[in-house]
Parts: C-alpha cells; structure tokens; sequence
C-alpha cells in the first residue's frame, strides 16, 4: 500500500531533478537527509545528473555547478539562507542558475521573504508533494520532526489526510477525541468547503471504498506514555540507539566485526519489514524476550542450511540454491539483529535504568511520593542522560497533577549544577508548554476531573501480571503499563455504533468527535458490500507523534481481535528523550 | 393544416436558386429616434446597438432633442433603452463593440474609453502623436481599434486592459498625390494571422494592402474609382463599390474574381450609403430607402423601406434596423429548407407531416411512418437542427414534437442530443424575448459562447435570467450572485446594514459561494464597515485575510488568520503588520491576541530579537525578557563574554521576586566561570565550561581537596551529591589508598557503602571492592551474599549466607558456584547446618 506513495514521490523528485538539465549540485537541508535517503540512492541522484550532495547552510561550496537545486522546507529562515546564497552568487558574478524544491508545498511567507530580497525573479520553486513519507508497509510519517505540540502541525496533517484521501478517497467516518482531533476535523471539514468553493460547489474524489475510517489519536490527551520507556525490541532500539525513517546507525562495535567477517561496512541497517522476515517477526516483541526468539530463530536458520546435506535429486539441489539467498540475507539480519540486542542489553546493566524503570512503575501506579524523588535524586548522582532525568519530572508532575514549588526549585538546582545553568530555559520552556506544572491549591475539583487518575479509574492501564512472551494485554509493551492512547481510542472504535457506550464516550474529558463524511444510511450499504466481512481497515492517524508501543499494541490488538486492519499515519516518530530534546537549548562552547 | 402558423416560408426570397429570409424580430422602439440620422454601432450576435450625436448633428433641432448633447444611448434590438452614457464635450469620430459587449468610444483626439453596460468605463490614449495629428476615422475588431489619421496614416490599438500600439507603413507619396483615400477595410495578414490585421485601403481606382513594414499595390483590371469596401465575416472576400455603380466581389488574396455586377440606373443614380455583407456570400447595398441583396452569382432582390435603413453584418446575415422596425436577413438555413421548401419530399419533411396528420388523427399519419423506415434517424436530425434555426416557438414546437414522435420509434438514438437542444432553445428564446432583446441566433449562439450569453443577461441586470440559463445549462452560477451583490452596493444608498442584509439573504442559499470579491466592492465604495462584515461570510480565510491587509484592516486581520492555524500565514500577517504600523501601535494590536503571540514570540526569537525584547518590555513581561536574556548568555563565545551576558542576565532576574531562584543560579554561574578562569591559571587542564559537579570532580582528581570542599559549601552541594562525585573521581584516578581513608574517616556514609563497592568493581578492582561489603549494612543477607560473588570470594560469601542459617540461600550458593574449588566452603557450611 505505501509502495505507491514512495514510488510516485520517487518519480516526482527525479522529474523536478531533471526538469533540470545537465550538471547540478544539490543543497540539502540537514533535517530533510533521513527521508530524501529514504526515496532515492546515492547512485540514483548521481545517474540523475547530481555527482555531489551538499548540506545546505551559510557556507557557499567551492566547487558547485553552474546549476543547483536547493532542497528544504518551506520556512522563512530558508528563504533568507536561499537569498543570501543568490546575491552571493551575484557579487560574485557567478551566473548560477537555482531552483527550489520545497517540501511538501510552498507557502506565502517563503515566496514573500524571496520577493523582498529581490531574488524571486532569479530562482524556480517547485513544490515536491511528499506529505507523508512510507516507513513500512503500514505506517506513514509527517517527518515533522520532534516539534512542539501545536496548532500548526494541525494544518500540515490535514493536507497530508487530503493527499491520502486524494488516493484513496475520502474517508466515510472520522472519529477521535481531544482538542487537536477536534480542531483538526474542523480543519479537514473547512478546508474541503474551500475547496468546494474554488470548484463552485463540486468536492472531488469519491467516498473509499477500501476505508472504514480515520482514527484520530491526540497525544495532547496521553502525554504520558511517550516519557515511558518504551520496552518493545523497535521501542527500546529508539529509546537507545534512535531509528531515523525505519533506520538504526550500528554502534561501532557492531560495524567492526562485520567487516571482520568480510560482510562489508554497514553503517545504518533497514528495519523496514519489507527488507527481513525476522525484523517484522521480532519488531514489536517484548524486550525481554528477545534473547531466546533469537536464539530459536538462529536454531531454525541452521536447520535450513542443513538442507544443502538433504538435497539429493537436481530438483532438491536448485530448490535449495533458490533458497540461498533468503536464507544468507536473513543470517545476515540475524546477526545484527543479535549484535544490536546485545548492545542494548549491555545498557541495562548501566547504574541508573533499573532505577529508571522501578521510578516510572511508581509514578504511573499512583504510588507515595517520598520514595519517587528518593529514586530521582539516585538516578541524577548516577549522571543519567538529562534528557531521561527530565522526562521523569513531566511524568511526575502528570500523574501527580503538578509538583510542588520547593520540589521544582530543588530540581532546578540539582539539574543545572550537574547538567549545566542553560537547563534554566529547559526548565522554563517546559511550563510554558503544559508539560511540567506547578501544583495549584484551588480548583482542585475541576484539577481531579481532568487529572491522570481519572484515566486511571476508567481503564486498566496498569497490570502487575503481563505475559511478555505471549502477549494478551497491550501492558505488554511496557512490562505493566499500557498506552493511555490506545485506551482511548480503542474504547472509541469499539463502542462509537453502540448506543449506550456512546453516551459514555460523550461524557469522559477532551472533545469526542465521530463524523460521517456523507448521511450514515448512504455510506453503510455501500461499505458493507465492498469490504471484506468481519475486517474493517481503519486508518489511525496520531496527532502530535507516536512511539513504536503504541504501533505495537495497535497491531495486537489487531492480532487478537481481528476485527480491524490498521494502517498508520502520524505526525512523527517520537520517544520522550526527543520531545525533551525540543525543549533544550543549544549553548556555545567557550574559548578562552 | 393549421392556419393559424404563418408557414415559414411566406418570409423567403429566392435569389437564384438559393432562399433568403428577412424576418421581422420586432416591432423597435427607439423612443422616436430614427436611428439613420445618428452616429451608431450595432454590437454583433444580436447584441445591443448605441446612439449618439455625430459632428454634423451637433446643432440644435427638433429631429436632433431625443439624443442629449453629449450623450450616448444604448438600446436593445427590441427598441428598450438600456443605459445613457456620458461623454466629455470632445468630437467623436467612431463607436464599436467587442464580443464582451463592451462599448468602444474614440475620439477625434485620440481618446479611448471602454464602457460596459453599467456605464462603468476606464480610458487610456492612443499617444501624444496622435493628440497632435488627430483622427479621421476608425474601425473596430475583435479586441482592437484601427485608426486612420488625419496625415492619412494608420495606427492600431490592441488589448484594451494593457493597450498595444502599432503603427503601419505609409502610403507611398505619388499615390496620394492625385486621390484621396476612399475606403478601407482590415484583412488577416496573409503570411502569418497571428500577426494581426493588414489594411486595405483604396485610393482612387487603386487598392493598396499595408502592414507594419510596406504596402504593396494590389492590381485589379478596369477598376475605376471604389468608394466602399468591405471585408466578408470570414475574411475570404472583399466587395467592392465602384462609384459608377457596380459591385464587384474578390477573393481577399487578390488572386480570383468572383463578381462583377452592373446595377440597373435607377439605383446608381442614388448615392450608396452603406454596403455590407450578408453572412459570408452575400452583399446588401443601401441607397436612400432601397435595400438591395446582392447574390453571390450576380442576381439581385430590391427591398424598399418607408425610412431609410441601417445595416450591420452578423456572422451568418445582416441586421436591418430603422426608424420602427427591426430586422433579421440571412440565408435560409440548411435544415429548415430541407423541411420546408414548397412540395419537398425529404424525409425530415414527411416526418413533420407525418406528426401533422398524426394530429389530426389521420390514418395516412402510420403509413408515412413506416414509409421513412432507414431515413427516420435522418429525418429525426434534420427536424432537431431545424428547430434549433427556427425563430416562430410556434414552429420550433411543431419541428420538437416531430422529432420526438420519430426518435420514439428509433431503437438506438441519443436521446441527450435531444434534450440539450430543448435547453439550448429555452436559452435562445429566452434571450430573443422582448424584454430582454437579444435576437440571436444559434450560429451567433455558437459563435458568441454560452457563458458570455450568460454575462450579457448578467450585464443588463438580469440576474434571474442569468441564473435560471446557468441551471438550464447546468454551469456554476455563483458569479451572477457576486456580480449582483457589487452592482447592488454600486448602485444602493440603503444604509449599509439594510445593504448586508439584503446580501446575506440572497446569497445565503449559496452554501459555497465566495464573499471576496463582493467585500472588496464594498471596501473600493469606500463602505468600510460593510466590507468587513462581509468578509465575514466568505469560507476562504485566506482571502478574508488578504483582503483585510489590504484594507488596512489589520485588527480583523489579525484575528482571522489565527483562525487559519496556519503558521506561516500568521507570520506573513504580523510582519505585513509591523511593517505598515508605528512600533507601539504594533505591540498594542499583537497584546490581544495571545496566539498570534504565542506563533510572533517563536519566530522572532530567531529572526528578530530586538523587537521581541522591545514587546516584552512593553508589556512588562520580565520573564520573557530573562529567557531572552540567559538565551543570549549560550551564544557568547568567550569566558568574558558570558561573564558580562550573565551579569546582564541576571540583573534583568533581580527586577522581579518571581526569578529570584534564577537570579541566583546566574550568580552561581558568574562565580563559577571566575573561579574556572583562576583554576585554569594556578593548575594544568581546562576547567572553563564545565559545570560545578564537574569541577568538583576535576578538582579532587588532581589533589586539591580542600578546594573541593570550598566549592561545596560556596554552591550548597548536597551532602550526598558530594560524596558520589568524590567517590567517582578518586575511581577513576585509582586513589584506592584515599577511598580508605575517607571510608576510614567515616563512621557513616551519607550514600551508604553500596556505591563504594559498585564503583570500584566497575573500576575493575575486586580486592579492592571488597574491603567495603562488611559496612554495607542497609543490604540483605542475599544482596550482600550477591556481592561477594562478584568480588570472587566465595569463602565469605559462605560465611555471610551461613549467618542466615537459611537452607535455600546456602543452596543458591552453591549451584552457581559448583565449578569452583572454593565451593568446598559452601558444602562445609551446608553441612553444618543439616548437621
């Protein structure tokens, strides 16, 4: 399904390339390199007339072609960059000709700040629609990269909704809770009424067929389970060693002892599903479980080797040749698949992770709160990433509906004396955004209404007996706790057509919202005739990020129930460690 | 037969063996104006037709009074009067219409207005040369005016919204120097018609083709002196008058004669007043009140009329208007002679009968039916294409209904065919209506296009019309909506909320409709407030907004592009904001929209910080200013620089109680940078940038303990912070003879002795590690049982799980240890203990 979105985004990118002609130079933008790697090779670019890549930045490249493509999004800091590179150009008397690709969609802020640098007339934009980038066969990410929660991610997940639904068409049923899924229907709502407009009074595109729904999930309703770590075998390889557009960077031990055993430098390795059978197998596996799957599978992969011994006839013999190649590139993934499980076993073992996790099990359970900062001050002694120390401040003060002055104020003490006075701004920066806050005394009544308790009470988050090796409850993804988000929008999905629960939905905080594109009665037979009976595909689109559990509690409960087929789309891959790293300023380092 | 239907071709003349059809549309009534003694321009496909004085009309007499001084009527074919002009006291020397129904006035001096029927105009010049000069006369083509100048040159003029000046060749000097120029016409460039249009010009018995670059003479045998030309709707024939009274008619190459015509005496003798083309193969010439059609073989057919006419070629006839009628000649279409030429015999006339007898209930009515039999689907096409060229509803009735009942009997006919037809008639009757008067006719239909049809109702204010054809053609009609609200508010002067109102509930049945551009009429009729309330209305936010800037309406402005969430359109207003207000007006604007704030603070503590700072100050927001503040102390390079930022920072900290904790975390900081710079200067190693547990870290390494401790008192560091950094650094220095010392000095640890043997086996030394588990006192019996192992010494770890006296510990022990020498000890104590 998301092969065609990457193969039209392919074929668009090489168009607008070539429309080009001759030699040029591409100026990428640093935060665009994950997901342009993503769609083409190195060698494709090169086939397409770009024999080097740049970084796009203040320095103007020596040796660049008398033509260059700039590649960024369009924002107003990159229209200036682009305007200082073209009147550089021009005091240099170089006659370079430039072109612009934006990414997904010019805006008018970009386009005004180049007419008022007076360069406008010199460039081309071109716009290069990827909204929406294909990480795996079921999911699609925005790229929008660890941003802050806010109402303009809102306007770029409607236009990739649309760009979706322009493919394949026009999702009968739209159904969510929070504000953001609220706000972000009214957008999708307002923004097909323009479009009417502009076709007087004609909306384009069909009701899907192959669609039951769009689900929206706000991450502004869980901000919980991203400051989780996560514990699935994707969940942790992002909490550890970051996954960038569905790849890990091997840790330098692992690439070392590959080239030792003459398999060539692997420095980023695909956890695409597509690319290994054991990645989609093991992807969403308790971590702890891991060890011994591997070892099962490293059993499984001799036993086929064994068969070059078994095969005896021509026919048994090209059977198994046939086979070879699977079979060597899967031993290939197993191997790094090992090597990476063994580099993150060996961060277990550090002085402050168990600590870490016994803190989070505390707080997410509604414990005392003596013992919790006992054990925070522990893990700060023991100099835990700031980005982790921070991330247990925000879930403190979630679940416990806001710290206490003094406890802030020894916190920011304890943190900028180890980790530096700038943390200050990220002490600062995170109460302006609702993440860390101060404990009120009044309106306790409306605080306990909307306070994490309250999802506490209403569904089972949190279990002290989960089978991690045959998962039954999605808790399995946290080893006892799980996902608030999809709590939450599961109960929607399977209580929204029922008469009572819908009473019920309607009462439980942040906005429910279920809309039906056209009148019910004309929708229902016409997706009851054309979808497979008893599967439902729903599309669930996470406002604000997701992280790899709640993927993978998604995909059990599809597993389980099968009821539904999910396909993924959200704003961003995010773990709580990037969140924090939103919030955290960069300091100069000093000279003398 | 019905004798009550006028059989249609009661109105035909035959002219040779083809039919000509001159009908009568309607009865003119020009409010007693005989339209021969004005100056006029007829607009073509039936459009309206415009009146106006001429130079050698200007005085004052009872025939002249209906035309006011300076003024220019326009009426409609049926006589109704649809608009006066004004024009300024200058001579006019030509009017014309383009296809938009726009009316073209030129003057002597070279003035150009381009009016539409609302009387609405704009008007540029033809140049200051031709202010000087001035000029003779004009013509007029699609899109352009060609003058010819008083020094007997031309000029042309195209594209009325960006005007487009030509000038062409002139006529060599010896051809003028016995004639003057009689005639001219405007012809496609042969060579390339995109290009334009070449003029052809007589002079005296010659003819003369110019373009922009020479002339070329033209020769043609016998030719005496031509007083008209005129260029066929096709552009393929030119006819012309030869002062003796012969017509002549010849391809527009020049390459063939078609017609050579002496007229009878009785007709040369009168002077020609117009000559002009019938369609594209005929010519009528207009002497006094004769009307003669001229065939494209050289017959001729006389029409006399009671007041001389004037005539004005239409693509397919000619109009004939005078002083009370209003007229339609053309050659009979193709279709309706099939049907109804006397005794025909086609198939499409047998199915009219046949529908005829039919009614009268004949029974001959099935028989002819069945007598068409592989000619019906011909005879069904003919009927429907006569209907569509056929005036009389009466008739177009008849034609429907035959076609009907034969299409009925036809197994496999496309029935759509029909029913656009029936649409598009109800479109053309519509507009031949009296009291619409636009007689067109399916040719004109086809050549004018429905949708300017469609703005020509919208033009005269018809605006029911408008949208009723819009929705029997089924196209969008939303813009008659708009075009009617802005003349509304042109035209009103209701007070403005009676205006919205009227508005609102005629439009609010358009559920898409757009508000803008009506908004922005509102706003250029300078009615501000309806222009605002307006915009409310329109879906597009971003073209409420754009308009609002552009209204200087920066405030609604403001609050209807948060409602975008769209950050970069948000941007795009504040700056487009800042940019046109004073400074503090901005401020004062942006304070009472928080999210404009919120988006505004975001960008411009990247790309504009002085004026942030400058908000913020303002609004005696001293938190925002401190983040400013400590945020500019990262991005000073050296020790110096960030002392004084620092300094800077945390004075604006000390203005406010709320940031006292901050305030003093930067003058911890301040402290600390000074004491790094002296450390750096009395020992070796970098301390500059590191932060306090660092340095205490760094300090104790290199033996300066008493340092150390100086730091912890001067920065408050907790007891047990203290100690994990001591521990760690002696670690990492090896200094295991100072870990004892200062265990050994220690009744009790603040952090327990736990992390002294963690950290050390860690470091790698067991021997070392283990001197700390005896004062490990806060563990369990297993924990430190655990430890032991860890160091290697299994024997102790014996001794230790024995003090539990506990079975299950012991043997736990000895499972993991089994494949030691050592674990003799743990089977001797085990043994022990069952003993």
């Amino acid at each position: 399904m998301t092969t065609d979105v990457k193969e039209k985004a392919t074929f668009k990118l090489l168009d607008l390339i070539d429309s080009v002609t001759g030699k040029k130079s591409l100026l990428l933008e640093r935060d665009l390199s994950g997901i342009l790697g993503q769609i083409v090779t190195t060698n494709t670019l090169q086939e397409h007339g770009i024999p080097q890549v740049y970084w796009f930045n203040e320095n103007i490249p020596n040796d660049i072609e008398k033509k260059t493509i700039y590649l960024c999004r369009p924002t107003y800091e990159n229209a200036k960059l682009v305007a200082t590179h073209v009147r550089q150009f021009q005091r240099d008397m170089l006659r370079i000709e430039s072109t612009v690709i934006v990414l997904p969609t010019s805006n008018i802020l970009f386009e005004t700040v180049l007419q008022e640098e007076g360069v406008f007339g010199e460039l081309l934009v071109t716009e290069w629609p990827l909204h929406a980038v294909p990480l795996d066969k079921d999911l699609l990410s925005l790229e929008l990269g660890p941003e802050k929660l806010e109402e303009s991610l809102l306007q770029r997940s409607t236009d990739a909704l649309i760009d979706f639904e322009r493919t394949h068409g026009r999702f009968p049923r739209v159904s969510g809770r929070g504000p953001y899924a609220a706000k972000m229907l009214e957008l999708l709502e307002k923004t097909y009424q323009e479009e009417a407009t502009i076709n007087f009074g004609k909306v384009e595109g069909e009701i899907s067929a192959l669609y039951d729904s769009v689900l929206l999930v706000d991450r502004s309703l869980d901000r919980i389970t991203p400051f989780l770590t996560q514990l699935t075998y994707f969940g942790f390889l992002d909490e550890i060693l970051g996954i960038q557009q569905m790849n890990v960077k091997l840790p330098s031990s692992l690439v070392n002892r590959n080239e030792a055993s003459n398999t060539g430098p692997m420095k980023k390795f695909s956890l695409s599903s597509s690319s290994s059978q054991i990645t989609k197998e093991i992807r969403d596996i308790n971590f702890n479980c891991i060890g011994p799957y591997l070892s099962k599978i490293a059993r499984k992969l001799s036993s086929d080797f064994e068969g070059r011994r078994q095969a005896k006839t021509v026919n048994q013999i090209r059977d198994f040749v046939s086979k070879l190649g699977s079979l060597q590139s899967e031993h290939t993934s197993l191997n790094i698949h090992t090597g990476l499980a063994e580099t993150l076993v060996q961060h277990t073992k550090n002085n402050y992770f168990q600590k870490l996790l016994q803190l989070q099990h505390l707080l997410v359970s509604h414990a005392d709160s003596f013992t919790q900062f006992n054990l925070l001050d522990e893990i700060i002694y023991a100099e835990a990433p700031v980005e982790e120390v921070f991330r247990v401040l925000c879930l403190a003060s979630i679940t416990t509906n806001g710290l206490r002055r003094k406890d802030i104020d020894h916190y920011r003490r304890e943190i900028t004396q180890t980790y530096g006075y700038y943390h200050l701004l990220t002490f600062q920066a995170l109460i302006d955004a609702g993440l860390l806050r101060l404990r009120q005394s009044t309106n306790i009544s409306l605080q306990k209404s909307l306070s994490y308790s309250t999802w506490l009470n209403t569904y089972p988050l949190v279990k002290d007996e989960v089978d991690e090796q045959n998962p039954e409850d999605i808790a399995y993804t946290y080893s006892g706790y799980g996902p608030l988000s999809v709590h939450i929008a599961y109960d929607i999905l399977k209580g929204r057509d029922n008469e009572e629960k819908i009473l019920k939905l309607q009462n439980m905080p942040g906005t429910y919202v279920d809309k039906w594109t056209l009148d019910q009665e004309k929708v229902m037979p016409k997706n009851l005739k054309t979808n497979v009976p008893g599967k439902r595909r729903v599309l669930v689109f996470f406002i604000g990020g997701c992280t790899y559990t709640e993927l993978a509690a998604f995909r059990l409960l599809q597993e389980k129930e099968d009821l539904y087929e999910f396909t993924f789309m959200t704003t961003g891959m995010v773990t709580g460690s990037s969140l924090i790293r939103a919030f955290i300023p960069n300091i100069e380092s000093l000279n003398e | 037969m019905e004798p009550s239907i006028k059989y249609p071709i009661y109105e035909w003349e035959l002219l040779q063996d083809t039919y000509y059809q001159k009908s009568a549309i309607g009865k003119a009534e020009w409010e007693y104006i005989d339209p021969v003694d004005f100056m006029f321009a007829v607009a073509p496909c039936g459009g309206a037709i415009a009146i106006t004085r001429s130079e050698s009309n200007l005085q004052s007499n009872y025939k002249y009074d209906q035309v006011p001084m300076y003024s220019i009527c326009v009426f409609c074919l049926s006589g109704q009067l649809l608009q006066t002009l004004t024009w300024d006291k200058t001579s006019l020397v030509g009017m014309g219409w383009n296809e938009n129904e726009e009316l073209i006035v030129v003057s002597k001096q070279g003035q150009v207005r381009v009016y539409n029927l609302l009387g609405e105009f704009h008007q540029f010049s033809l140049g200051k040369g031709v202010e000087n000069i001035g000029i003779r006369e004009c013509q007029f083509s699609e899109g352009g005016v060609f003058a010819l100048l008083q020094n007997d040159t031309f000029i042309s003029i195209t594209g009325f919204e960006e005007p487009w000046r030509k000038t062409y060749a002139s006529i060599p000097f010896n051809t003028l120097e016995y004639y003057n120029i009689d005639s001219w016409a405007l012809i496609p460039n042969p060579f390339s018609p995109d290009l334009g249009m070449d003029i052809v010009v007589t002079v005296g018995p010659h003819i003369l083709q110019i373009d922009e670059q020479d002339s070329q003479l033209h020769s043609i045998s016998s030719l005496q002196h031509v007083s008209h030309i005129s260029i066929s709707p096709n552009a393929r024939y030119l006819a012309l008058y030869e002062s003796v009274g012969k017509v002549r008619v010849i391809s527009s190459d020049f390459s063939k004669e078609l017609l050579d015509l002496r007229l009878p005496e009785t007709v040369a003798e009168a002077s020609l007043k117009q000559m002009a083309w019938c369609g594209n193969d005929a010519v009528v010439l207009v002497h006094e009140n004769l009307l003669t059609l001229v065939g494209p073989f050289g017959g001729s057919v006389p029409y006399l009329y009671n007041h001389t006419p004037i005539v004005s070629t239409e693509v397919d006839g000619v109009r004939i208007l005078t002083k009370d009628s209003s007229e339609f000649l053309r050659k009979v279409p193709a279709p309706l002679e099939n049907i109804f030429h006397i005794g025909s015999k086609t198939p499409g006339a047998k199915l009219v009968e046949a529908f005829q007898k039919m009614k009268l209930k004949s029974v001959f009515a099935e028989k002819m039916l069945l007598e068409l039999k592989d000619e019906l689907h011909d005879a069904v096409d003919t009927c429907v294409q006569a209907s569509l060229n056929e005036f009389s509803i009466e008739w177009q009735k008849v034609l429907l209904e035959a076609a009907s009942l034969g299409k009925n009997s036809l197994r496999m006919y496309n029935h759509q065919e029909y029913v656009d037809v029936c649409r598009e008639l109800r479109v053309l009757n519509a507009a031949r209506d009296p009291n619409v008067g636009i007689y067109i006719t399916h040719e004109e239909y086809l050549h004018l296009g429905l949708e300017r049809l469609i703005q020509r109702f919208s033009c005269r204010q018809l605006y029911g019309l408008a949208v009723q054809a819009s929705m029997w053609m089924q196209i969008p009609c939303d813009w008659v909506y708009i075009q009617w609200a802005q003349t509304y508010i042109k035209q009103s002067s209701e007070p403005e909320e009676v205006v919205l109102d009227n508005i609102v509930k005629r439009l609010s049945s358009r559920k898409y409709i757009s508000y803008e551009k009506i908004a922005r009429t509102a706003y250029q009729e300078g009615r501000l407030i309806l222009s605002t309330k307006l915009l409310d209305f329109e879906p597009l936010a971003k073209h409420q907004v754009m308009l609002l800037l552009n209204m200087e309406a920066y405030e609604q402005a403001l609050k209807k592009v948060i409602e975008t969430m769209d950050n970069n359109l948000i941007i795009y207003v504040v700056l487009q904001i800042k940019q046109q207000m004073a400074i503090a007006s901005f401020f004062q604007i942006l304070n009472e929209y928080p999210d404009a704030v919120k988006v505004y603070v975001e960008f411009a503590k990247k790309n504009d910080r002085k004026t942030l700072h400058d908000f913020f100050y303002q609004d005696d927001n001293k938190q925002g200013i401190a983040v400013l503040a400590v945020e500019d102390t990262l991005k000073t390079a050296t020790v110096n620089q960030r002392i004084t930022s620092l300094k800077s920072a945390a004075k604006v900290c000390s203005e406010s109680k709320e940031l006292s904790l901050e305030e003093k975390c930067l003058g911890d900081e301040i402290k600390l940078l000074q004491l790094q710079q002296t450390y750096e200067d009395q020992f070796t190693g970098n301390f500059v940038g590191l932060t306090v547990n660092e340095v205490v870290v760094k300090l104790i390494q290199i033996n300066q303990t008493q340092r150390a401790n100086k730091l912890r008192s001067d920065f408050q560091i907790p007891e047990k912070r203290f100690a994990w950094l001591k521990l760690r650094a002696l670690v990492a220095i090896r200094d295991w003879v100072q870990i004892e010392q200062w265990a050994g000095s220690m009744r009790r640890s603040p952090i327990g002795f736990e992390p002294f043997v963690t950290e050390i086996l860690s470091a790698g030394n067991k021997k070392e590690a283990a001197k700390y588990i005896p004062r490990c006192t806060q563990l369990t019996t297993q924990e430190k049982v655990d430890m032991w192992v860890q160091v290697g010494d299994v024997k102790s770890a014996s001794e230790e799980a024995a003090k539990s006296k506990s079975g299950s510990v012991l043997g736990d022990l000895l499972e993991r240890v089994q494949t030691m020498p050592e674990s003799r000890f743990v089977q001797n104590a085990l043994d022990q203990l069952r003993r």
